[in-house]
């Protein structure tokens, strides 16, 4: 199918008073059309940043973001208003990402009048409609006002608004996380089948194993502001190189109180990610680690066919783990 | 199929009785919650009779403001003269009445005065931040230093007495709150979800000024604007008081105040009636204010 939408070197370093935050930091992606990409790890390892340098919310220190193979970072104004509309987001929390003085109809037409995609007051109330009942909201809802709605409705509403524009690709930023576990279910299999009807591509973030296992096609897993391993769902789960995705995995339930599984648990904090040290950031809460990870930092290498790990471990603690 | 039911007479009386309404609305929401409030509705009533005698103050009025009548000088409240009349024998219920005109006018001059500097200077701080930011809070900031009446009577001193001195040293002493508050009330709204998931839609700088900053703030704008009424009043009763403020024989309430400071021991009617106006004029605008600031608040619901 080819790739959509590609990151090269992907830098974003906030400047704090203690020094440099690196939240993204060389992270290089692709994310093939049509599919998903899970990106998943632990609260501020820099997943939600990276969404938004995608989204461009917030400009990238440096590196570059390829989308059908022209580099957004450097697009303004009008060059950028066509990309825009390529790439849609679809937010964490339903209810704060939701004017709450307008109502359903009101935030579903906004993206088609500024996008002036649909020109002419009754097309957009048609497409709106449109737009409703394919994502499976009741038009009776369309003068309500968000507050009204249940937390999956109005997650709805957000995906409404995001496939208003008939984007490519969308950066779905834990959407499903503020959500109850019923309700997750329906708007991961709304998600599905939009995707499947309109070939849309994703960009998954979520730090719940469950949901991404769910989902994607592939996953990259953060740690640190960087990707420690990327490879196809299957692979992940059936092949798990890198320490931390191994502790993450072991960390999902399992739905069976006869299965007794040892759980991988990690020592110590996550380490900051101010002024990072040239080492491997696991390192200092890695079982695994020897003086070698503390000294270099691990370059992230194809091990196998499209498996991509950083780890200069790799090989030897998984068999120690497969006993 | 559900068989459905004629609805009988009963039924429909009790559907028009509980009709509920088709659709959310904010607005309707705060006004309902605005009745159901009633030190806001007494608020809001006093402040419309105020309104009422200030525009119907000439029709009202037994005696003309400035009429002087040194026989009747020193009178208490009588059938001839309901709140006394003064040292000039002018009528003290007259010249309260007008004073509402005067003083309700000065003190909408100001708060709009107010709002446009300092809430336009705070809304400029919040909504592009940065530099502009501190330069124009540190400039506030300076001004809060000193005391609002102390700065009010400072600029008075030094520009003179009469309206539109007046209406400038209120402005300026109204300026720092007004700007934090304005300012507090965009950051709020800046830096919101909602806000951000509108860029990412493409919506333009103007357009979420327009449709998603301004309907979000405009209630505790409100409620900033009423509550600078009542201080203004108080303000400009105290500068008239002190006698930095309007000349005579304007009849504002505080320069009536003032000019009975004299005979107080003797004639107490002359400083209870205007005193009383201000008391009740202020009450009614916190009261209103206090009402607003619960009714426009979705979250007190």
């Amino acid at each position: 199918m080819g790739t959509l939408l590609e990151t090269k070197h992907l830098k974003k370093y906030f400047e704090v008073p203690q020094g440099t935050l690196h939240a993204v930091d060389d992270v290089s992606l692709s994310i093939e059309k049509g599919s998903t990409l899970g990106v998943v790890g632990e609260s501020g390892c820099g997943k939600s940043t990276l969404g938004k340098l995608i989204m461009k919310l917030s400009q990238p220190t440096s590196g570059q973001i390829l989308f059908d193979g022209t580099d957004i970072v450097p697009l303004t104004g009008k060059a950028f208003r066509s990309h825009r509309y390529q790439i849609q987001m679809i937010f964490q929390d339903p209810y704060a990402t939701l004017d709450p003085r307008m109502s359903v109809g009101q935030l579903i037409a906004e993206p088609l009048e500024v996008s002036r995609l649909v020109q002419g007051k009754q097309a957009i109330d048609q497409r709106v409609d449109e737009l409703m009942e394919l994502v499976g909201l009741a038009q009776r809802l369309k003068n309500s006002y968000p507050h009204e709605l249940d937390g999956g409705r109005r997650q709805r509403i957000g995906i409404a608004r995001a496939l208003a524009v008939n984007p490519q690709f969308i950066v779905c930023d834990e959407p499903v996380s503020a959500l109850d576990v019923s309700i997750q279910a329906q708007v991961l299999n709304l998600l599905q089948d939009l995707q499947r009807d309109m070939g849309l591509t994703y960009m998954f973030i979520t730090h719940d194993m469950s949901v991404v296992k769910h989902i994607s096609d592939q996953i990259a897993v953060m740690y640190l502001g960087q990707v420690v391993e990327k490879c196809e769902a299957k692979e992940l789960f059936a092949n798990t190189m890198h320490p931390y995705s191994q502790a993450l995995l072991s960390a999902i339930p399992i739905p069976n109180i006869h299965i007794e599984r040892k759980k991988i648990l990690l020592k110590g904090e996550l380490s900051s990610p101010i002024n990072p040290k040239p080492c491997c950031r696991f390192a200092v809460r890695c079982p695994y680690a020897t003086e070698e990870c503390f000294a270099s930092e691990p370059a992230y290498r194809e091990v196998k066919p499209g498996h991509f790990v950083a780890c200069h471990k790799v090989g030897q603690h998984n068999d120690n783990n497969k006993q | 199929m559900a068989k459905i039911k004629t609805p009988t007479p009963a039924m429909v009386r009790y559907a028009k009785k509980h009709k509920r309404p088709k659709t959310y609305s904010p607005t309707r929401d705060a006004v309902k919650r605005f009745v159901r409030n009633r030190n806001a509705i007494v608020g809001f009533i006093i402040i419309m009779l105020l309104l009422v005698i200030a525009i119907l103050a000439g029709v009202i009025a037994p005696y003309e403001y400035q009429a002087q009548d040194y026989a009747a000088a020193f009178q208490g409240p009588s059938g001839a003269h309901l709140f006394g009349t003064d040292n000039y024998g002018r009528d003290l219920f007259s010249r309260c009445l007008y004073g509402a005109r005067y003083t309700l006018l000065l003190a909408l001059g100001c708060v709009i005065l107010a709002f446009l500097t300092g809430g336009a200077l705070g809304i400029i701080a919040g909504y592009f931040g940065g530099t502009v930011d501190t330069v124009i809070m540190r400039c506030m900031d300076v001004l809060q230093a000193i005391p609002q009446v102390l700065l009010a009577i400072c600029i008075t001193s030094a520009l003179g007495n009469g309206v539109p001195q007046m209406l400038t040293a209120i402005m300026f002493s109204s300026m720092p709150i007004m700007s934090k508050n304005c300012r507090a009330a965009i950051l709020n709204v800046r830096n919101a979800d909602y806000v951000e998931a509108s860029r990412a839609i493409g919506v333009s700088e103007g357009r979420m000024i327009l449709k998603h900053m301004i309907p979000n703030t405009v209630g505790m704008m409100v409620i900033y604007v009423v509550g600078l009424m009542g201080a203004s009043i108080n303000i400009m009763a105290s500068l008239s008081y002190l006698g930095v403020g309007l000349v005579p024989p304007t009849p504002e309430w505080g320069l009536i105040l003032s000019e009975a400071k004299g005979y107080f021991t003797s004639f107490p009617h002359m400083v209870l009636f205007p005193a009383l106006m201000i008391l009740i004029t202020i009450l009614a605008f916190n009261m209103l204010g206090d009402g607003l600031r619960d009714a426009l608040d979705p979250r007190l619901k």
